[in-house]
Parts: C-alpha cells; structure tokens; sequence
C-alpha cells in the first residue's frame, strides 16, 4: 500500500517548480512576447541621399528602407528637399520610404499649422512612390517638438488608414526610460545604436545586461551602422536595418549577411 | 540531518534555479573597433577651421574637394571669406552634418551663419526667382500663371532640378522689358506670357508629352519673334527633347540680332550636359548600339 505523501511535502514540491516557472514564464514575457515589427524580411538596407545600386540584394530575404525627402523645420517656414540621387534596386524587394525631418536648436521651428500640413503632406507624397510598401519616420524630436510629431504620426495614421506600416526610429533612450513613444500609432520604433553621442557608453552597459527594450515598440526592430559596435547576439526574429556612411558595395552586403547570420 | 539537509538543498535549488533564470549570455568585455576616429576621406572636424586655413594632417585620400582647399593654401592663395561660404555649402549639401563644420553650431552662431551663406541649398531655393516672376506675370494678366513644379522625377527614386530660379528671374525681367518696350495691352505681350507658360509648364510635367509654344508669326515685332524662338528651344530642353533643343540654340547662336545671342553657345553645351546626364540607362543597361552603363565606381562616387 503506497504511503500517502504529506500535503507540506506536496506543497514544497509545487514550490519548488512553481517559483522557477514562474521567473521564467515573467523573463520570457518581458523579452520576447510582444513584438513590434514590419512584416517583411528580416536584413534591411537603409539608403541614404547617395547614387546606390543595389540591384545585386535578395529580395526574398532583404529589403531596402531609402531616403525619399528630407523636411527642414525652419523659424517659420518649411524646407522639402525630395531625392536626388538614383537608387537602383532589383524587381520584386520590399521597398520603404523614409522622411528624414529635422530641426535646427539654435533656431527652432514654430511647428505652425502651415508647417504641420507641408510636413504631412511632404511624408504622405513618399507612400505614393513606385514600389513603396512602408513608410518610415526618421526624426530627432525634442521634447518641446514632441507633440507636434505624435500629432503628425495620429494624422498620418488616419490618412494612411490602420493596416499601413509606418516605422520610426528611436532614440535609444526612447525605448529605455524616456518612453515618449509608448502610446504613437505606429507599427514600430526601430533603436538606433549608432551615433549615439554622450550617451553610447551607458546605452551598450544597458543592453549588454537586459538585451532588449522595456519599451515593446522597440523590441521588434534596431538599426545598427557597418563602422560601430553592434549588439551581440542579435536575436534571429529581429528586424535589423543597417547604415553605411558611404555607397553600398556587394563586398559590404555579403559582409552584414555573414555577419548577421553568425548572430553577430 | 538528513531532513534539514533536504529542506536546504531544495531551497537552494529554488533560489538557484531562480536566480539563473535572470541571468542573461555573458558577455565578453573586448571593444571591436579601434578607439580613434579614422579621418581618411576628410579632415578633422570643424571643418570649418580647415576651410579657413587650418589644414591639420593633409592625407591623399582625402576627397578631392578637401584637397583642392589645401592646394589653394599649400600654394600661397588662400581662399577668400566668398570662397570659404562656397566650400561650406558644398559639404553641407553633400550631406555633411552641419555639427562637424561650424563649432559653435548648436550655441547658435553656427545655425545663423548658415543662413546667411548665398551658395547654401535653402537659400539658393528661398531666392526671388519664382516669386518674381509670380509678381511681373500678375502685373500683365489678371488670372495666376499655371502652378509650376521645378522639379522633374525620374524613375529610379530620384528628382533633378529641372527649372532654375533664374530661369524664372529671367522671365520675370524679360517680361518687364518687353511690357515697358510695347505696352502691357499689347497683344503679343500676351501672347509672349502664354508662351513662357507653355516653357514652365514643362518643367515638372510628362516629358513625353511636351508643352511647345506656338512658332512666332511674321507679324511679330522682331525682338519678339526671336524671343519666341528662345522659348521653344527652351521648351524642347525642359521637356529633354535634346536634339530640337540643341538646333534650336544653335540657330539663335548663329543669329546676331537675337537678345539671346551670347547666352545660345552655353545653353547648347547645358543641354547636351543635360542629355548626357538624363539618358543614363541604369548600372548593367544599355542604349541601342551602345556599350552596357559600367557599375558604379564606389571609390569614384566616395
């Protein structure tokens, strides 16, 4: 006749495994539940104001996120410079447009009405490009220019309709304790772990202990530049966007590829 | 013993296993880029200080726009406060961030004098050239001009400049001259507006369907008739027609009386310039009896 076994030892032993589980089950919700990412592949080159032929990428596994207009938020007005530069890409590749817009601190924009609908519509004119799958937001706001962007995000939202990609980046910061973006209508917010100023050394220190974001806008996607560090490992289901100071060549391609398929 | 000794181990076993829980991949410590700046395709920063003579540690593969500015001082001529703007203007627009040429561009100063440079991009697109002509049109006709877009796209992702602002300057001053030579009434004066319309509204429109100018009538006055000559060539051009556009300028290069004698010889090498540049068939492709467009040279465009 088996013992029976005593309900403190029972109780110990769902304790046992429950506390672990329970430790593992939070850790992995943290890091890995909510992600926020464009649909599409996962390796992507970001095209600045430069003649790029990339007719040479895959375009089953890599897409290219180019530089379609800049928007200069002068005192009082609004400057568009639209693309010159040619771009060269292979048929069939997902294909995102990026507005870079920016301000000058020693003379900041008023962010007036006027200024706010040549800015939509300098953004909204880059979806209507051939090709284009996604739009992407490349901006350094400040904290007083921070409602004049989550407005122009909530509009272009509402133009775009629900299903569009739009994509920002982010500040790393952004996406660690100054979580301004939280609630932006935006697909994702891509961390931008390059060119990170004062602030490098304590941003790597963070993600070298955490490895992701507290923020799940920025837990899908990171941008990362081909002369810097890069974070180590890059998790495989992650969006990565990739900078070069200088025109790509196939030898810098077939460097990110390998590198990035080493996790690196 | 033995049940204090499994009441510890399993605790321990709980604290560990926790514990592990949160512990993430170590890393290692080793930095993976060299901890200095490499500067081999441009000086150290401010570019400013360099541009005004402070040429630090001159490299050869610097980009030839910095090399030219050593030259200039290596060779006893330095460059004048007009040539320094110029220099600036010409890094900013290829995309230097202006942090790494003014000092003291986010105290203020830098910003400022940004502003303040005639060669900048901004203030070359800020210039009066449309608004003028804006103002002489509305003097003549009562109705606004067509809405004009000086830009023409391409179909690899990028636009070009196609109409000046001093293509616009100089419709506008032409415009008056002709208004104060015949009278704002005056039909052909009207007629010359409709014309010049026609030129702009090539210049953002479907080049494959031309906007032309009607061909001048012998009753014109002359100066009129050659002036609408110059408009249809001009109208060819912004429409890349290159061919009609290039006869056309070197007809009126060959005529003597036109007002647009000495200016015809240079819109014909603009042209072909032009042409050249817009019939690039794309890395890999080629024209019809042509060699194939060779890839780009990286180390040429850096």
């Amino acid at each position: 006749m088996p013992t029976p076994v005593p309900r403190r030892r029972k109780f110990r032993l769902l304790v046992l495994f429950a506390v672990p589980v329970i430790f593992w089950g939070a850790w992995f919700h943290f890091a890995y539940s909510t992600v926020h990412r464009l649909a599409g592949p996962r390796l992507v080159y970001w095209a600045w104001e430069r003649p790029e032929n990339l007719q040479f990428l895959d375009p089953k596994t890599e897409g290219v996120a180019f530089l379609s207009s800049s928007v200069e938020l002068l005192p009082d007005s609004v400057h568009i410079y639209p693309r010159m530069q040619p771009l060269y890409l292979p048929p069939g590749i997902q294909v995102v447009a990026v507005v870079r817009i920016y301000s000058h601190p020693a003379s900041p924009a008023a962010l007036n009405e006027h200024q706010f609908s040549e800015t939509l519509q300098a953004v909204v004119n880059s979806t209507h490009l051939p090709n284009v799958a996604a739009l992407q937001i490349d901006f350094d706001a400040r904290e007083s220019e921070r409602a004049f962007y989550s407005r122009l995000l909530t509009e272009l939202r509402r133009q775009l309709g629900p299903a569009y990609p739009i994509s920002i980046t982010a500040l790393a910061s952004w996406c660690i304790g100054d979580r301004w973006i939280h609630s932006l209508p935006v697909n994702e917010a891509v961390p931008m772990l390059f060119s990170m100023g004062p602030n490098e050394p304590l941003i790597r220190h963070y993600l070298a202990s955490a490895d992701t974001f507290p923020e799940p806008l920025c837990r899908g996607s990171l941008g990362i530049s081909i002369g810097e560090r890069w974070p180590n490992p890059i998790r495989s289901g992650t969006r990565v966007y990739v900078f070069h100071q200088q025109p790509w060549t196939q030898k810098d391609v077939e460097d990110i590829r390998s590198r990035i398929h080493r996790g690196m | 013993m033995s049940r204090h000794f499994g009441r510890i181990a399993s605790a321990f076993c709980v604290v560990a296993l926790s514990v592990l829980a949160l512990v993430h991949m170590a890393q290692s410590c080793a930095e993976w880029d060299p901890p200095f700046a490499d500067y081999s395709k441009h000086p150290d920063v401010p570019i400013e200080k360099f541009v005004q003579g402070n040429l630090g540690i001159l490299q050869p593969s610097f980009a030839r726009s910095y090399l030219v500015v050593a030259y200039r001082y290596l060779s006893g001529v330095p460059l004048a406060k007009d040539e320094q703007e110029a220099a600036q203007a010409l890094w900013e627009n290829r995309g230097i961030d202006p942090v790494n040429i003014f000092p003291d561009y986010y105290s203020g100063g830098g910003a400022a004098e940004d502003r303040q440079n005639p060669y900048m991009q901004t203030a070359q697109d800020d210039a009066d050239g449309p608004k003028d002509w804006e103002a002489a049109h509305a003097q003549i006709v009562s109705s606004p001009g067509p809405r004009i877009s000086q830009l023409q796209g391409l179909d690899n992702y990028g636009d070009y400049l196609n109409c000046s602002n001093d293509a616009f300057a100089t419709a506008a001053a032409t415009l008056k001259q002709r208004a104060a030579t015949f009278g704002k009434e005056h039909p052909a004066v009207k007629e010359w507006i409709d014309a010049q319309d026609a030129v702009f509204a090539n210049c953002g429109a479907n080049p494959r369907k031309p906007v032309l100018p009607a061909s001048p009538d012998s009753a014109l006055p002359e100066i009129l008739r050659y002036d609408r000559e110059y408009q249809i060539a001009a109208a060819y051009m912004y429409s890349n027609r290159t061919a009609e556009a290039v006869k056309g300028f070197q007809h009126i290069a060959e005529e003597p009386n036109s007002p647009w004698h000495d200016l015809a010889p240079y819109l014909v090498a603009r042209t072909m310039a032009r042409g050249a540049t817009l019939d690039d068939p794309g890395p890999g492709e080629s024209r019809p009896g042509q060699p194939p467009h060779p890839p780009f040279d990286t180390e040429e465009m850096r």
